[in-house]
């Protein structure tokens, strides 16, 4: 379909009438950009980027549930640290809750008690804030998701993936600093388990502790340092990283799904001023609507259930938010290996599972990009997103990180899991156990085949069309069902010819003067042929991809079709 | 009661007995050997308790089984330590006291009447006590908040995403 | 139709217009398909639209006015349930202006602005190679004026004194906490230590504990103790069935009367272990489930733990009383490397 010419939206007389009007701007508005032109030169950048296209689909939007997510935290925030005191001194609670009268506790709970139970929309804020973490997080999960599963973290947008891997550990860290400020009996419990495990590390472990809490735990300064932690030094990197993020995004241009008209070199949707802008500002507003509603009718982190953290103390069920979950999970998987030798001990029941797992998960996470350009030796550039089925390697890696993720997590509820499907405890541990060694190579090996059988589908339905169920009868008396041929737009969606874009291709052993290839010995060229094969090469059988070529097996169907003959 | 059997989980169930049925059991169980007395209406009602500090008392000694308001908690060998949803003063007094099923034992010296009365304020308060920030989840914590929001938050949120970049309905 | 050539370069007709739409010195970008939606064609239908959506900004309006009046109606400070109302009452009147923002906003770039495709060209991220070259040789002459390459000594002296900068930011950070030393190795249990009820602070004494009862106790008020002398402290003294104990050897004046006292300070990760069952005789720490056996001096027998909660030695004074015979004989709490 060509571009409609001179077909620009200030000619076309429609009912939205003004909306389109391209009458030329009034003096006052020039007047004004000329005056903030001739100090910044701004008239050329406005121009430029206010018409910048901006793609639309629903699964670019996930990004933005964390920004904004991030936003509202900062404005909650912000009035949560007019109230809140980080002191760790002792002082008698005279408050409006009745179950904590005369109980000592700390001013840090003491004035989250205040901020929930004196002062008008405080309680308010407080579940906003966490509920908007609760948010920001799952948003960042999903939204790592969908560029993973699309590739859209492929060149040129590698940095923006380390970017955004940073700011997935910070927000992780960020909120584990957020939920420990008010010193309840929940959250000093993890902040004593994570004491220990600071204590597990070889060598250093008992400093590191030391003097990350500036003591033996407690530590008399850890609820003040979390908080400047929480509310000045990582919401200052947050916020950079933040805008490097969109800055990189904003110049490379989104990412966009196959389809008609759509190309590796194009952008195609809707301009940024004003369709965009209004979109992504009324998204703004649905997001913050959402963790308000929450907030109003969702009780979150009721601290004053807990009571003021004691270390003699701990309830039944304690689980932190899901972002450290997972940690939990491990921490009560794994079996408990001790060695001790030479007057050290090295606790592989604590550094296993709460500094070698996720270490290697995070690591994996940050290097994934550079692993997958490393074996398909891709240079390229990518603005087209991959459907996922098209990469069934990718995919399904992807696929099995997420089920080691929800392993871990449920794991991390175990207890609870026990009380509300009346299973024994025990067996849950072992349940878990089992699972996170046996299920997640099924849930690759099942998710790469599914992969690979929705990619039949596709090309048989390029090739062949769908079946219209109408039934024909041949001159012959075969009877055949004819197959209508897809419209070329959806042909396009499926975007058949990016699937053969990234698979590998490795030099020849011997090349035509029978000359051997120096890579083809080396061990590394070996491997990386190998994972090459097995994890992006498509299956043999699944070509051709080009529409305009047949299959043999094609061509004689459709010789016998035609000519009237064959059985 | 009836057990099903002497390690099972003792469940709540409809009664069997009368209260006088149980009483005259009461006391000829008592005329068998020294052990403590049911307790009395004055010893188990909690009226001028220290409710606060009953709660410490209750986070130091039975939270670690019970949760942090008695929502009920996982044991080992297929227990749990149930809810204390449905438990009046007397039961949770009694409870204390004798120490039922695997739950340990605690004698008046441990926990004096007042102590305990202390407790009891304290359950039975924090029971009563609405939730002030919307629904309460069972009061079990982050797992409940966590699904939550990803059901309640993203999904919702995915869907209105999906309504922001659905193609335009084409006119005619 | 050439999809499969698309990679490289736009289709041809895309490119032109975009070319010849900058002949006409287009503003906005080109279309690929105009859009006529209901709103479009009919006046009538974008009017309804129009009111739908001012419905939704009408609806926020009112949301703020809900808000300002909860917050005077209600003080949450008068009782829990009229916290609860303030809550939500707040809450929801905060979320209805906001959602009506939401969906005006939504709705009127949905069904009022004009919904037609654009396209926009790429023009590739990367420089032309000529300026990749210049840009590579500004780098290698402004380098040779910094005279680094011919000048070994400013070099050298030059990253000393960088490489030196690096420290300070670390030492200034010596003083964030105490060098471990024995902190970790010691608690403030010894010889004579009372064990005291922690709530209560009054010592506990023989006879206070009936069979299959247990409590938590320390050695000093807890008023007196530093939070972090504190953390270390809380032990466990369980009252076993007369014959059940099965002490190390050594070990058998540790207890007294089936009185048996070990840390509450699990040596997984630092919980305290609060859950006795008195059938089983186990002790179950809350937060990994690791699980310790009380009458083999708590071995473990379940969960991550890898050691036994350690045993504090303890006897009775002559007024009856609960007392330590010694401190422990091995750090309390998680393992760490110097522990041994």
């Amino acid at each position: 379909m060509t571009t409609i010419r001179g077909a620009r939206p200030s000619n076309a007389p429609t009912a939205t009438g003004g909306a389109t009007g391209a009458r030329p701007a009034p003096t006052a508005v020039k007047n004004a950009l000329r005056e903030i032109d001739e100090r910044f030169g701004t008239a050329r950048f406005l121009k430029r980027n206010l018409n910048k296209v901006f793609p639309d689909h629903w699964s670019f939007m996930l990004g933005e549930i964390a920004l904004y997510s991030f936003v509202i935290l900062l404005l909650t925030g912000t009035f949560l640290t007019l109230f809140f005191r980080p002191g760790t001194n002792e002082v008698v609670y005279h408050g409006a809750y009745v179950p904590l009268q005369n109980v000592k506790m700390t001013e840090a709970f003491e004035s989250t008690l205040r901020l929930s139970f004196d002062i008008r929309g405080g309680l308010l804020m407080r579940q906003i804030h966490h509920w908007a973490a609760l948010v920001f997080m799952a948003a960042i999960v999903c939204h790592m998701c969908r560029i993973f599963f699309t590739g859209a973290f492929r060149k040129p947008r590698e940095t923006n993936w380390l970017i955004g891997f940073t700011l997935m550990t910070l927000g992780i860290f960020e909120g584990f600093c957020g939920y420990s400020l008010p010193d309840d009996l929940l959250s000093g419990t993890g902040l004593r388990i994570a004491y220990g495990v600071a204590e597990s590390i070889p060598i250093v472990g008992s400093y590191v502790a030391m003097f990350a809490f500036g003591g033996q735990f407690p530590g008399p300064d850890l609820i003040p340092r979390l908080y400047i932690v929480h509310v000045l030094l990582i919401p200052g990197i947050l916020l950079a990283l933040i805008t490097a993020h969109m800055l990189i995004m904003w110049h490379q241009k989104h990412t966009q799904w196959p389809d008609a008209h759509r190309t590796n070199d194009n952008v195609v949707g809707a301009p940024f001023y004003p369709a965009f802008m209004a979109k992504t500002g009324g998204f703004f507003f649905a997001v913050f609507a959402a963790v308000a509603l929450l907030g109003a009718v969702v009780q979150i982190n009721p601290v004053w259930l807990y009571g003021p953290y004691n270390p003699a103390q701990v309830g039944a069920g304690s689980q932190p938010d899901f972002y450290i979950g997972w940690l939990e999970g491990t921490l009560r998987m794994m079996p408990n290996w001790e060695n001790n030798f030479l007057g050290h001990t090295i606790s592989w029941n604590v550094l296993v599972p709460a500094v070698v797992v996720p270490g290697v998960f995070f690591t994996l996470i940050a290097i994934y990009p550079a692993i997958e350009a490393w074996v398909t030796k891709d240079r390229g550039q990518h603005n087209i997103c991959d459907r996922p089925r098209n990469k069934p390697g990718r995919t399904a890696f992807g696929a099995m990180m997420i089920a080691y993720f929800a392993i871990m997590l449920l794991a991390g509820g175990n207890d609870l899991i026990a009380v509300h499907f009346h299973i024994s405890l025990y067996a849950t541990t072992w349940i878990f156990r089992v699972a996170f060694i046996v299920l997640p190579p099924i849930v690759f090996w099942v998710t790469r085949r599914v992969c690979l059988g929705l990619q039949r589908r596709d090309l048989h339905s390029a090739h062949h069309g769908y079946e219209t169920g109408r039934i024909v009868m041949l001159p012959n008396g075969e009877f055949i069902e004819v197959e209508a041929a897809l419209p070329p737009q959806q042909i396009a969606r499926m975007g058949l010819e990016y699937r053969q874009r990234s698979a590998p291709q490795l030099p020849p052993a011997v090349d035509q003067h029978g000359v051997r290839s120096p890579a083809s010995n080396s061990p590394i060229e070996k491997v990386r042929g190998a994972l090459g094969g097995f994890i992006y090469e498509p299956e043999v059988g699944l070509e051709p991809t080009h529409l305009d070529e047949e299959s043999e097996h094609d061509a004689q169907e459709r010789h016998e079709i035609t000519s009237g003959l064959g059985d | 009661m009836p057990l099903k059997q002497q390690e099972a989980q003792a469940v709540r169930k409809p009664n069997r007995y009368t209260d006088e049925q149980i009483a005259d059991l009461a006391a000829y169980v008592a005329s068998l050997g020294p052990g403590p007395a049911v307790p009395g209406k004055d010893q188990y009602t909690p009226s001028g308790a220290d409710i606060g500090f009953g709660g410490n008392l209750f986070r130091t000694n039975c939270s670690s089984c019970h949760n942090f308001v008695g929502a009920g908690g996982a044991l080992a060998d297929g227990k749990d330590a149930p809810s204390l949803r449905n438990a009046t003063d007397k039961e949770i007094y009694e409870a204390m006291l004798t120490g039922p099923g695997t739950m340990p034992v605690f004698s008046d010296n441990q926990l004096t009447e007042k102590e305990k009365q202390d407790i009891i304020a304290y359950v039975q308060d924090v029971k009563a006590e609405p939730d002030p920030g919307g629904a309460g989840l069972g009061r079990s914590g982050a797992v409940a908040e966590g699904l939550v929001g990803f059901l309640g938050g993203i999904v919702v949120l995915a869907g209105v995403a999906m309504w922001i970049g659905a193609r335009a309905k084409r006119a005619g | 139709m050439s999809e499969h050539n698309s990679e490289k370069h736009a289709p041809a007709s895309v490119l032109a217009a975009a070319s010849h739409a900058s002949e006409e010195e287009s503003v906005r970008p080109p279309l690929i398909e105009r859009v006529i939606r209901p709103q479009d064609a009919d006046p009538k239908r974008a009017r309804r639209s129009e009111r739908l959506i001012a419905l939704f900004f009408l609806l926020s309006a009112v949301g703020t006015i809900g808000f300002i009046a909860a917050y005077v109606a209600y003080h949450p400070s008068n009782s829990t349930s009229e916290t609860q109302s303030s809550n939500v009452w707040l809450g929801a009147s905060l979320a209805l202006t906001l959602a009506g923002l939401a969906a005006g906003i939504i709705g009127w770039v949905r069904w009022l602005m004009p919904a037609h495709e654009t396209v926009q060209e790429r023009h590739g991220l990367a420089s032309s190679e000529d300026e990749l070259t210049d840009a590579a040789q500004v780098v290698m002459t402004g380098f040779d004026e910094t005279a680094l390459p011919r000048r070994s000594l400013l070099k050298r002296s030059l990253g000393l004194s960088l490489g030196l900068l690096a420290l300070p930011p670390i030492v200034i950070l010596r003083d964030l906490g105490p060098l471990p030393e024995k902190k970790l190795r010691t608690t403030l249990w010894e010889k004579n230590s009372p064990l005291l009820n922690a709530e209560t602070g009054k010592p506990v004494k023989l006879g206070d504990l009936a069979v299959g009862s247990f409590t938590t106790v320390v050695p000093k008020p807890v008023d007196d103790m530093t939070p972090e002398e504190y953390a270390k402290t809380p032990v466990l003294l369980i009252r076993l069935e007369p014959g059940l104990n099965k002490p190390f050897p050594g070990r058998e004046n540790w207890a007294y009367q089936d009185h048996v006292a070990y840390s509450k300070i699990c040596t997984h990760v630092g919980c305290p272990v609060g859950l006795y069952q008195k059938q089983s005789h186990k002790l179950l720490c809350p937060c990994h489930q690791s699980t310790f056996l009380v009458p083999e001096a708590c071995k473990v027998v379940f969960g991550p733990a890898a050691r036994r909660l350690p045993q504090l030695p303890i006897t009775v004074n002559a007024s009856g009383e609960f007392i330590a015979t010694a401190g422990f004989d091995e750090p309390v709490g998680p393992s760490f490397w110097e522990r041994g």
